[in-house]
């Protein structure tokens, strides 16, 4: 019975392991599909579409992606740096609930969060911020609190008995 | 260190009372916040509550979208997707979660990179790759075809079952992490123990493991609800143009009908709607967790 079992249970890990990787091998073999429509054909193959990312169409979106990701990495590790040293570090009083408030933005879905977002900037005369300072305002918003907690997380470990002279 | 910390900062004549300089670091992540997260959040809500002739405060929005049937369809359609995916989640991620908290084998490190590393992958991606497996066109119902065991491509996506399964995918890691805090906590001598007593495989874990992590049990069907009620990209992809959910309506209400009142209706129901889960959800976790120490 217990065997049974056991085999039942490697079994079923299995099953989910290949269910988890399943989709992830389909994207790169869809990438070297000949074919422009979704298809599933493993007998041909090739690296065409690779060569088609040079094409200004799909190179201008790609950069755009790297450009953003690299500014919102910069600033909201910044941000983030200086709430988790007032936080965690320095313990400013109220610490415990500024935390709260500063991870409270995961509480809100990120489709609200974007509207919200899109709401403010396109009505009061913020026009000239939609757009790219938007895009990474607004990702900042996204990735603050994760920022915060992390960095939060290893801050209160550290030993302040080592500062003392 | 306290004391010798209030003796030599003690306030000065001419000094704030209060000190500033811990709030200091502060002031540049509280900006952002104030401006990108709280004002807006604001402006939406008051803007849900803004009547069509400038009333400030009018319930004209809510009563819209509760008297529109295809509305409320979307609301449920929202709360039934994020149930399934909910369930679907706890029951694939405890096994995974069991076997990362209790086995002891080289390959542990694997399956915790694989269970883990698609999440690094992006949504989008990931959504894609199930569109290519269940699509009319796709792997599953193109191997089937060429078999002869149908003769009509299964409806497996546009639908109810194909967001279902691809946000089963999307949201596994988080069951999976909160199930396995939850595995670890428990100590492996009760196991031991009723082993030696003699109780087969099957009760300890339905004796034992089972009740003692409910409250993961609970924390991950939260995740999961939440996490596809709010969820965009997968729906949209994989669920068709007639798949509306809460997310998806209030990106057509901003761009299609550019309706910003009702898109903020429709956007504060579901915060509502989370806040809600999150909240009964945390109060059941907390009166088992109070029932399992007595």
């Amino acid at each position: 019975m217990d065997r049974i079992l056991s085999l039942c249970f490697r079994l079923s890990l299995f099953l989910i392991l290949a269910f988890i990787a399943l989709p992830i091998l389909v994207v790169f073999a869809a990438s070297v599909s000949p074919s422009a429509a979704i298809s599933f054909d493993p007998s041909q193959w090739t690296l065409a579409w690779f060569a088609e990312l040079a094409d200004r169409r799909w190179l201008d979106p790609f950069l755009l992606s790297i450009k953003l990701a690299a500014a919102v990495t910069v600033l909201s590790g910044l941000l983030g740096f200086l709430a988790a040293y007032a936080v965690a570090y320095q313990k400013c009083p109220g610490h415990e609930a500024i935390m709260a408030i500063l991870v409270s933005p995961l509480a809100v879905p990120q489709i609200v969060k974007g509207v919200a977002i899109v709401l403010l900037l396109s009505s009061t005369g913020f026009y000239s911020l939609l757009g790219t300072p938007g895009l990474v305002m607004a990702h900042i918003i996204l990735t603050l609190p994760f920022v915060v907690r992390m960095i939060a997380g290893a801050m209160y470990n550290f030993d302040t008995s080592l500062l003392k002279p | 260190m306290t004391s010798l910390e209030t003796t030599s900062l003690r306030p000065q004549p001419g000094r704030l009372p209060v000190r500033l300089g811990p709030f200091l670091p502060l002031a540049p992540p509280s900006l952002i916040l104030v401006f990108v997260f709280a004002i807006p959040m604001g402006l939406m809500i008051g803007l849900s509550f803004r009547g069509s002739n400038g009333e400030l405060a009018t319930l004209d929005n809510y009563q819209r979208f509760f008297s529109d049937d295809l509305m409320l369809a979307g609301l449920w359609r929202t709360a039934l997707m994020s149930g399934l995916v909910a369930v679907c989640v706890t029951v694939i991620a405890y096994p995974v979660a069991y076997y990362l908290a209790r086995s002891r084998s080289p390959w542990r490190t694997v399956v915790f990179a694989l269970a883990i590393a698609p999440e690094l992958a992006g949504v989008v991606l990931r959504t894609y790759g199930w569109l290519v497996i269940l699509e009319d066109h796709g792997a599953i119902n193109s191997v089937l075809l060429w078999s002869g065991l149908i003769l009509e491509p299964l409806p497996l996506s546009k639908n109810l079952l194909g967001v279902v399964i691809g946000l089963t995918h999307v949201v596994l890691p988080f069951g999976i992490l909160s199930l396995l805090t939850s595995i670890q906590g428990i100590d492996p001598n009760l196991e031991r123990a009723a082993q030696i007593l003699g109780a087969s495989r099957l009760s300890i874990i339905r004796r034992i493991i089972l009740p003692l992590s409910v409250p993961g049990i609970i924390s991950s069907l939260l995740i999961a609800f939440t996490m596809s009620a709010s969820a965009y990209a997968t729906p949209a992809l994989l669920g068709g143009a007639g798949f509306k959910v809460l997310a998806t309506m209030v990106y057509e209400q901003v761009l299609f009908y550019i309706d910003w009142p009702m898109a903020a209706v429709m956007a504060v129901l579901l915060l509502v709607m989370m806040l809600g889960m999150a909240l009964a959800g945390t109060r059941a976790e907390a009166r088992l967790q109070c029932k399992l120490h007595i």
